[in-house]
């Protein structure tokens, strides 16, 4: 069975490059695609210059007291572009503050502020750590000012609550002031070689989201192909030849599929090689985590093309509809352009797709330094949805005629 | 002893459409060529399907080299090799790739595999070929390397359906002379055809086969007889519209067993030509009909298939 496997592998091999210009399809052209396209992402997402990049933070808040104020200040010094609404938009970051915020957090019991945020966003992390960090200085203020006032009235230096309340917002308002300079700052230095994954590198770069997109969109060309493999073989007459061979049913279409799988990972393995080389892309931390991803879309995507295999009839159907839908899965997963530039419905529809689960968690290895724990989720769906399309292929895969 | 035995077979493409092959039992020897002759839609192709495990019979079954078609799929795989009626070549390979490929799915490899290439390749005449691609291989290069690799591996029997359809006249020659000298080295074989010189050539024994059912079977000589001592009259008319006008006036003369027509070809199978001639040549004048060539045969496989049926092969 392995001779079979094997015999079937090669052939596929030596059939997809029997004319050199496949290899321009297959390498040239998704690299050159990279390139032009990484070029014009950079502008987009602001690349070069990562001071240049604010995200855009919408505040609805039931609160209009002192505290929330400094809040919102502390929220603008921490990179972020406010903008009070009286309701957040749902497409973009967005942040409530509680009615009785600055009075709860002056009595010292703790509050909760909420954070909507985006989870296919590559600025979403970034977002996350700026609130936290504005929060966290407001804590911290909050519990000096607390502990100052709890101090003054154990002295007798304030007595009416109106005393307390005022020589807390003095103590406050001190403080922050005090805060914006702190004493001690920490400055990061990485040796030349190294790319901080600071704050706002924490996006994905133009190149970097060029090279994972290009990746999806053409590799998917060559899985997808599987359905034109099937229905080329049933055409020429192949398909029966190989039915009448000795290795059997379940060894064929294990063969097929294998075979396609193979030249997809070869792809992939050279266009992440390429991205790396060419680019200076770097694929995440743990190399195992990116291949895991990759494996797991390649079957994901080789087990779709064995499902439209069984419902395109003619060569031109075949070869239609996977170009069609390695354009279409492409666009809809993300790979073109970043998905937080789409509407709502769109990124609904989106999720259901197995392109949109690889470019995220291409994007998560990619921008976060993802490691194989993070990836696990979006890997399994992705074997889900493999398993999902295989089975239903098989089942409904005919045999002859 | 007896390679294949086919009980019963019946086949229908659907629920309820006809059978495309329609109850036919018959059994090939071993070392013997067995062809099944009958015009195109007959359902030759269909029974090599079945024999071949391709398609599961609707009804009956059959047993090869003693394993059965339905039970048995991968032990028949081994013991046969076929040659399909369509080409079946992966074109952008060279013939060397395309014979590697199929004998390695026939879990060959290694030395006598590379051997046997080579020596498939010689006998087809395909050596000086080998590396090029199969796209530019004339159509009769292409029908000797697609019956090459149903030979691979040597099996006991080859089922060729058709191999010599539409092909120059000498890769027609190439392939029956072949085909009687693989049979003389012991492999039997089942051939499938419409040429009823191929059969007449070839085989030990023919079945007849049409619209799906076995009409008949036997040895040249034995089939022959069926038709007893007829002979077979044909005649080629300038006007294609009148053959079957004198099909019809020639209904009441003396000795005529069957008369067809096939535009303007009349076949009228009779107990002696010279008697029957006159008669039929004034019948034609008497219509206005003039005569291009007139042809006069001793039995052979087509009289039996227009005696058996009514109808010439090539309808
Ligand atoms: N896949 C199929 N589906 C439906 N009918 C078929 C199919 N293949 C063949 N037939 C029909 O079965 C009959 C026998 O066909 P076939 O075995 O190909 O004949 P032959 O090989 O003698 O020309 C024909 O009437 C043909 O139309
Ligand atoms: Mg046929």
């Amino acid at each position: 069975m392995i001779t079979v496997l094997l015999a079937m592998i090669r052939n596929e091999f030596r059939r997809e490059f029997a004319h050199p210009i496949s290899v321009v399809f297959f390498l040239l052209l998704p690299l050159l695609f990279t390139a032009a396209v990484g070029a014009g992402l950079g502008d987009v997402s602001g690349d070069e210059s990562p001071e240049e990049y604010r995200a855009q933070l919408y505040v609805k808040t039931g609160d209009e007291g002192a505290l929330a104020d400094a809040f919102l200040q502390a929220l603008r010094e921490v990179n972020l572009t406010v903008h009070v609404a009286p309701t957040l938009p749902e497409d973009t970051f967005g942040l409530e503050i509680p009615a009785g915020f600055s009075t709860r957090l002056q009595s010292g019991e703790p509050v909760t502020v909420t954070l909507h945020t985006l989870p296919v966003e590559s600025a979403s992390q970034a977002v996350e750590q700026y609130v936290r960090a504005a929060a966290g200085r407001l804590g911290g203020i909050a519990q000096i000012a607390d502990l100052g006032s709890a101090h003054a009235e154990g002295l007798r230096v304030v007595t009416t609550p109106e005393e307390q309340r005022a020589f807390y917002e003095e103590v406050f308002a001190r403080t922050l002031e005090a805060s914006q300079d702190p004493p001690a700052v920490v400055e990061v230095r990485w040796p030349d070689a190294v790319k901080a994954a600071d704050a706002p590198a924490a996006m994905a770069s133009g190149t970097e989201q060029a090279s994972a997109g290009q990746l999806v969109t053409w590799v998917q060309i060559t899985l997808l192909g599987a359905a034109e493999v099937l229905v080329d073989e049933r055409l020429r007459g192949t398909m029966k030849r190989l039915l009448v061979t000795p290795a059997g049913r379940a060894t064929i279409l294990s063969g097929k599929l294998l075979a396609r799988l193979m030249l997809g990972l070869v792809q992939m393995t050279l266009l992440l090689g390429g991205g790396a080389l060419i680019f200076g892309v770097r694929w995440g931390e743990q190399p195992l985590a990116t291949a895991l991803v990759s494996v797991a879309f390649a079957l994901a995507t080789v087990g779709l093309g064995m499902l439209v295999a069984t419902f395109v009839r003619t060569r031109g159907q075949a070869s239609s509809v996977v170009v069609g839908m390695a354009m279409a899965l492409a666009a809809l997963g993300g790979a073109w352009y970043p998905l937080e530039v789409t509407p709502p419905l769109y990124r609904q529809i989106a999720s259901v797709l197995p392109s949109t689960w690889a470019m995220r968690a291409y994007t998560d290895l990619l921008a976060r330094g993802a490691t194989v724990a993070d990836v696990l989720p979006s890997v399994a769906v992705l074997l889900g949805f493999g398993v999902l399309f295989t089975v239903v292929g098989i089942w409904r895969f005919q045999w002859y005629e | 002893m007896c390679l294949v035995q086919a009980r019963n077979l019946i086949k229908r493409y659907t629920a309820d459409g006809p059978n495309a092959v329609d109850d036919v039992s018959f059994e090939i020897y071993d070392g013997e060529i067995f062809s099944l002759l009958g015009p195109n839609g007959a359902g030759k192709t269909t029974i090599i399907s079945m024999l071949s495990t391709l398609l599961k019979p609707t009804g009956g079954t059959a047993t090869v080299n003693g394993h059965d078609i339905r039970t048995q799929a991968m032990a028949v795989r081994r013991s046969i090799g076929v040659v399909p009626q369509e080409l079946a070549l992966y074109a952008e390979l060279s013939a060397a790739e395309n014979l590697r490929f199929w004998g390695e799915m026939r879990g060959l490899g290694g030395a006598a595999l590379g051997g046997e290439i080579k020596e498939k390749l010689a006998l087809m005449d395909l050596t000086e070929r080998a590396r090029d691609r199969v796209e530019t291989f004339s159509g009769g290069m292409k029908r000797r390397l697609n019956l090459a690799i149903g030979l691979l591996g040597n099996p006991p029997l080859i089922m060729l359906d058709e191999p010599t359809v539409a092909i120059d006249p000498q890769s027609r020659r190439y392939i029956l002379d072949y085909v009687k000298a693989l049979n003389q080295k012991g492999t039997s074989i089942l051939y499938t055809t419409h040429y009823m010189e191929e059969a007449q050539e070839l085989s030990h024994r023919i079945g007849i086969i049409d619209h799906g059912k076995l009409i008949t079977l036997g040895t040249l000589q034995e089939l022959k007889q069926l038709v007893g001592e007829h002979e077979m009259l044909k005649l080629q008319l300038y006007q294609s519209e009148g053959g079957q006008t004198l099909t019809e006036a020639v209904g009441e003369i003396k000795g005529l067993h069957r008369a067809s027509a096939n535009d303007g070809e009349v076949t009228l199978n009779v107990d002696a030509a010279e008697e029957a001639l006159p008669e039929v040549l004034s019948k034609a004048s008497e219509l206005g009909l003039s005569i291009r060539n007139i042809e006069i045969r001793e039995p052979n496989l087509e009289t039996v298939f227009l005696h058996l049926t009514g109808r010439a092969l090539r309808d």
